[in-house]
């Protein structure tokens, strides 16, 4: 069984806006934000698709989508399209609803003529904003194995982080019973201590069910949105079961970077997962965009020191010292400077001289000598956007 | 005594269209009717309706499309498509529809179908 021999259809809701991810989501949505100085956020839920073996995916954007869609154009055009293989963007057309959509489940319903058009026997549903690796191939074997309407994904977390995640219960054929999106009270794995089943929003739905529940709830005065209406009401009529993430093969890291702080820490957590090979493997690449760029260059009067940090392609690191940061590519950094617990996305140049600490970089920022940053906070105040201590300076920011 | 309810016949079909408005009229409903679905919509946009009988095969705007169409206007509004052909209930986008009755010489089963969606409504 592989999902590139099955007749099934994935769809990846890339229209969040992000909103608490701003200014890095001034000018795109956040699937389209940058990860790691290296990939953008739904270059992770594609790369599993990849290397899952699906060739089929539409990805539905929203608002802000220009620069999402050019990275798919530039990144992820590499399928067969002879082969009927493809990524591609389908932008909010307005088919049905003269508004955007109303929800997830509206997100799908709107297009439900790509669904006709191609009469899958299995859609699966994917967020693009989370960072995550996952073989959606244990995911099928285990939908198809229990005969289930409608599989999700789930995974253990503790509860106290659970109220803000659809917190779900399950019986012991992991059929799931009970379903509350953001309960005040949620509610307990039975003997795991203080630990609660969350909603992951990864959905492998059998299409005759998912059509037919999308349908009604199209016609009724929901929100349109699967962790609210639909798989809430389906757990009457249609099996409804969830697959436990933890006990897959990447099970041990998924992140939902809805805010500044969990991005800064996702992403330093993720340079603790480069170290130890965990998420990104050899035989699990994570794709993004390639640039034929030179390598990056370490030289200059005084030694480049570099701890516990990656450098992309294209790069010039001057006798400076950089640590516990991710630098993307074509980078400038001049001699003298250190960089510190901080995120540096492409063609950032930092001049001579510089400190910069607990610091989000978005592209192009260009810094001049001598510039202090995370050495004090109530400088740091007037002159950048500040979010939990960290210190963000937007595309194309210039001191 | 309470107003009639209203319904509307899209089809491109005369003579179906003058059936459908003598049968309803006689179970007591107001008939608007509608010989294609550019005019369906219009009349929809114009016009208080209580339930839309559509054909599927019609030219210019088809069925499907006005179903699409209807949803974006009133995406309560109860349809029951009335089609010849059985094999577009096998179409996802004829599922939003609350009914599909194919076409037939007796009426009584789109009738009790009507009868029930208005009683509910």
């Amino acid at each position: 069984m592989n999902l590139q021999h099955e007749n099934i259809l994935t769809f990846i809701l890339a229209g969040g806006k992000g909103n608490r991810l701003y200014p890095l989501t001034r000018h795109r949505s956040k699937p389209a934000v940058h990860f790691a100085a290296r990939f953008r956020i739904i270059d992770f839920v594609l790369s599993s698709c990849i290397n899952s073996g699906i060739r089929q995916v539409f990805v539905l954007t929203q608002t802000k989508s220009f620069s999402l869609e050019q990275h798919l154009r530039r990144s992820w055009n590499f399928l067969a399209a002879q082969l009927d293989e493809f990524i591609a963007a389908v932008p909010a057309q307005q088919r049905i609803s003269e508004k955007w959509y109303q929800g997830t489940a509206d997100a799908i319903f709107q297009n439900l003529h790509l669904i006709q058009d191609r009469h899958p026997e299995h859609i699966i549903i994917l967020s693009g904003d989370h960072i995550y690796s996952m073989d959606y191939n244990e995911l099928f074997r285990y939908h198809i194995e229990s005969e289930s309407d409608l599989t999700v994904s789930v995974m253990p977390i503790k509860k106290a982080d659970a109220s803000q995640f659809g917190v779900l219960t399950m019986d012991d054929d992991h059929r799931i019973t009970s379903f509350i999106e953001k309960p005040e009270d949620p509610a307990l794995i039975p003997g795991e201590g203080d630990e609660c089943f969350i909603n992951m929003g990864i959905y492998l739905f059998r299409t005759n069910s998912m059509v037919r529940i999308l349908a009604k709830d199209a016609r009724e005065a929901t929100s349109h949105d699967f962790g609210m209406n639909i798989i809430p009401g389906m757990l009457e009529k249609y099996k409804v079961s969830g697959f436990d993430f933890k006990k897959s093969r990447f099970g041990h890291y998924w992140r939902d970077v809805g805010t500044i702080r969990n991005y800064f820490d996702a992403n330093m957590e993720f340079l603790e997962q480069l170290g130890t090979n965990l998420i990104c493997t050899p035989d699990w690449p994570i794709g993004s965009i390639g640039l034929r760029l030179p390598p990056t260059y370490m030289g200059g009067i005084n030694k480049v020191t570099i701890e516990n940090s990656t450098v992309d392609i294209g790069s010039k690191l001057v006798s400076c010292k950089i640590k516990n940061s991710l630098i993307g590519r074509y980078v400038h950094v001049g001699e003298g400077s250190i960089i510190e617990n901080s995120i540096i996305m492409s063609r950032a140049s930092i001049g001579e001289n510089c400190i910069v600490r607990n610091a989000i970089f978005d592209d192009g920022v260009q810094i001049p000598s001598n510039t202090q940053i995370g050495v004090d906070a109530d400088a740091d105040k007037d002159r950048f956007f500040m979010s939990d201590g960290i210190a963000i300076l937007p595309k194309q920011f210039q001191l | 005594m309470s107003e009639k309810k209203m319904i509307l016949v899209i089809d491109d079909d005369k003579n179906i269209r003058e059936l459908l408005s003598l049968e309803f009229e006689d179970l007591g409903y107001s008939v608007r009717t509608a010989g294609s679905g550019f005019d369906g919509i219009q009349i929809l946009k114009d016009k208080a309706v209580d339930l839309v009988i559509l054909d599927i095969k019609m030219p210019g705007m088809d069925g499907i499309e006005a179903l699409e169409k209807i949803m974006s206007i009133h995406k309560e509004l109860p349809v029951v498509i009335h089609s010849a052909y059985s094999h577009y209930k096998e179409n996802y986008l004829t599922w939003s529809a609350m009914a599909y009755v194919v076409k037939s010489g007796n009426l009584e089963e789109l009738k009790n179908t009507v009868q029930n969606l208005l009683n509910k409504s």
